[in-house]
């Protein structure tokens, strides 16, 4: 980890944390090419992925997609590259929107929460996917509503709403909502 | 080392118990959320604190310059504009000169090696002479009326990651954890090596506007600030809890210098350099860059990035933001400052240069003077 | 910086045993604030180690720490402590998130003869500390961020002869499933050894 260390300003934090062998590799090699083009190797790696979406696992295509994106981001060290994980993120979001097998599929969900952490104002995308019954069978979609909601807007009456909204649709994992709602009104009495 | 081979290295598997306290460690508090958050999303904590515009801030910029493959590595010091209005922006491996009176464009220079590439640049006080810092531990000098080089400058065992002048001394700070004071006018040009008090990087270094102190920012989150013919620090401030690039001495009053912090910090610190003395503390939830003061106001602009890449211009010492400029599609690494003291222009990852006039302009203070 | 030089360059196993006893008192400390455990107004800036350290004001938290701290201390005075680990786990899903892992030398002679000195200066000790200090700050560039709220356990590796003291009870290890780990800078007194790891969930990679 001394690459890692000596390059801490370098690597943006990742929600899910990072691949440790992979982000060395990708230090060293940087060190050793410093002027080495990292949206151009990015690019390439896409084309790679790309070949895959339509071909690999087509009776599960998100799958592939899922594979992709995580691939993607552990990839995207720097802002650079990572504003070129966007697209894909959007791409993968609008190729199922319609797709009734993916409606209530975790890891689509988890797709848009993911593009979701990329803007800086997502209403527009919950009101999106609730008009479009996407991920309302979910308990993550109200639990990360709730929490835009309730840091970036302040709205706290709305954030209540959306995690009783998620309760009585018996959203899943139900006790993951009630947990929520549970330490919602914790803050709230504070 | 020896205790370990005395000891073999099969530790984990020698018999042992593992035991706990039966008693719980303290829960948190109910409805806890972890603060950290604010490092991993765009959607983080809204900022509660008014902006107050006391006077009219453009919020685009007027002029954006391409800056093909400025290299994304926040160590670097790759912006620096001139006394005799010449901007000098490093790209990868060549130093390009732009004259904001004119708009012409020359290449200064350009490193030999493939893989070598200019870390730093900084101009002497006049504007006569550029000083250039490469990844292969090089300290150059180049003349600028001439497009020459004048000298070459060795020491270093890394980088050359950030450079400042004192008339005639040019001090360096470099990836091997030292800072070098060269005086450029004798052959024997090392004149003090400063070693020990920075362990890794030192990424930020600037004298004070009237030469006699030094301040230097490293990777190991420690800022020193040296008096002038000294080779122990006077202050060694670990208050930082990232890295410390951004460094800017207040051209109003002497002994204020401003610090900011990289991304798990995201603080930008005023200290009084006599005393040692922190003044004044703002969390400004994202990685410090940069920063400059106004020449005509207590104001000081901060750029960042990890998340929003924006720049901030903040009242001293109330620390009431006046402006937030967005528009930079990347993290914005550097600031430079027009010799009138009204422009400021932010280089930043997105490969462009962008001009703003963030400052106002000092033609009210002129016409009091006269 | 000036004051330490002028400290002496021996070291015992009692003052050994206190050194890296208060270490792991200030990292597990850094290591509860930096992950967003507790909330960050609960715990207080110290100076040590020439760093601005972070230490809990929660009285409940300071005395579970002195506890363990207290029998830990006796242990590495005895010289029968293998390792210390501090557990992170979500109160939601019981699940081991993280697992900070010291590892312990302790060099036997030391522990046969106490007042034997083994030379390395203060400042040595002190600055290797600080690199280990400095890392924990430094590991959200690769850690996930915590989005459960999260307990902590301190599981302590003794010799299989230690007694079990009555207010203490045997653990299962707590070992992560599918984890990535990176291991860190270590420190030496001469008479104790400790090489620090971290090892965390590896789930959406």
């Amino acid at each position: 980890s001394p690459q890692i260390e000596g390059s801490k300003e370098n690597v943006q934090p990742l929600v899910g944390g990072r691949d440790v062998k992979k982000l060395t590799k990708q230090l060293k090699s940087l060190q050793c090419n410093p002027t080495s083009n990292t949206v151009s190797i990015f690019e390439e790696g896409c084309r790679e992925w790309e070949a895959k979406l339509d071909t690999e696992c087509p009776e599960d295509p998100i799958a592939t997609w899922d594979e992709y994106i995580k691939w993607a981001q552990q990839q995207a060290t720097s802002d650079k590259v990572s504003n070129l994980v966007v697209p894909i993120l959007q791409r993968c979001c609008r190729k199922f929107q319609k797709d009734e097998r993916y409606k209530n599929d975790p890891r689509y969900l988890r797709i848009w929460i993911k593009y979701v952490d990329t803007v800086a104002d997502p209403t527009d995308i919950f009101n999106f996917l609730e008009a479009n019954g996407i991920g309302q069978g979910l308990a993550l979609f109200y639990t990360s509503w709730a929490l835009v909601l309730e840091l970036k807007k302040n709205d706290f009456t709305e954030a209540y709403t959306k995690l009783e909204e998620g309760i009585n649709k018996r959203a899943q994992p139900l006790d993951k909502l009630q947990a929520a709602l549970k330490q919602f009104q914790h803050r709230m009495n504070q | 080392s020896t205790l370990a081979d005395s000891m073999g290295m099969g530790q984990t598997n020698k018999p042992h118990k593992i035991l706990t306290l039966q008693a719980d460690a303290p829960k948190p508090p109910e409805g806890h959320l972890n603060s950290q958050r604010v490092l991993y999303t765009q959607n983080k904590v809204s900022d509660m604190k008014k902006k107050v515009s006391m006077r009219y801030i453009p919020q685009a910029p007027e002029k954006i310059l391409d800056a093909p493959e400025l290299m994304d590595d926040y160590y670097l010091n790759l912006l620096d504009w001139s006394s005799t209005n010449i901007l000098a922006v490093a790209l990868s491996q060549t130093v390009y000169l732009w004259n904001a009176s004119t708009g012409s464009i020359e290449e200064l220079c350009t490193t030999q090696g493939e893989d070598d590439y200019i870390t730093s640049v900084a101009w002497v006080q006049d504007g006569n002479y550029i000083g250039v810092g490469t990844n292969n531990q090089e300290v150059q000098i180049w003349d600028v009326g001439g497009m020459r080089q004048i000298r070459t400058m060795k020491g270093h065992r890394g980088r050359v990651s950030s450079l400042a002048w004192n008339s005639h001394i040019l001090s360096s700070g470099s990836r091997d954890s030292s800072i070098i004071h060269h005086d450029v006018r004798i052959a024997q040009h090392v004149t003090a090596r400063l070693e020990g008090a920075h362990t890794q990087e030192v990424c930020g270094l600037k004298w004070s506007c009237n030469g006699q102190q030094l301040a230097s920012g490293g990777n190991d989150n420690i800022l020193n600030v040296w008096d002038m013919g000294q080779t122990t620090p006077r202050h060694q401030i670990c208050h930082h809890q990232a890295a410390v690039k951004a460094l800017a001495w207040c051209p109003h009053q002497a002994n204020l210098l401003a610090s900011g912090g990289g991304t798990a910090d995201r603080k930008i610190c005023f200290w009084n350099t006599t005393t040692g003395a922190l003044l004044q503390e703002v969390d400004t939830n994202s990685q410090v860059c940069s920063l400059m003061w106004s020449k005509h106001e207590k104001e000081i602009l901060s750029s960042h990035g990890f998340t929003q890449n924006q720049l901030t211009l903040w009242k001293y010492p109330s620390m009431v933001k006046v402006a937030e400029l967005t528009g930079h599609q990347s993290r914005v690494l550097h600031l430079a400052c027009s010799p009138d003291g009204n422009t400021v222009v932010s280089g930043a990852a997105d490969e462009t240069l962008r001009f703003w006039k963030v400052f106002g302009n000092d033609s009210s203070k002129l016409d009091k003077s006269k | 910086m000036r004051q330490a030089q002028a400290a002496k360059n021996t070291i015992t196993l009692k003052g050994s045993t206190e050194i890296v006893t208060e270490f792991f008192g200030y990292s597990i400390n850094s290591i509860l604030y930096q992950r967003g455990i507790y909330p960050p107004e609960s715990f207080a800036k110290v100076n040590k180690y020439g760093l601005q350290m972070l230490v809990t004001n929660d009285s409940g938290l300071q005395k579970y720490l002195q506890q363990v701290l207290t029998q830990l201390s006796e242990w590495l005075y005895a010289g029968n402590v293998q390792k210390l680990v501090l557990v992170i786990t979500s109160l939601e899903t019981q699940q081991v998130l993280e697992r900070w892992n010291f590892d312990i030398e302790t060099e036997k002679d030391a522990v046969e003869q106490p007042e034997k000195e083994f030379e390395k200066s203060e400042r040595d000790i002190m600055n290797e500390i600080q690199a280990i200090i400095r890392q924990i700050t430094a590991s959200v560039t690769f850690l996930p961020l915590l989005q459960d709220a999260c307990t902590f356990d301190l599981l302590v590796y003794t010799d299989s002869n230690v007694e079990v003291p009555q207010t203490w009870e045997e653990s299962d290890p707590k070992y992560i499933n599918n984890q990535q780990e990176v291991r860190l800078r270590s420190f030496s007194t001469k008479v104790h050894k400790v090489d620090a790891m971290v090892a965390y969930k590896a789930d959406d990679m």
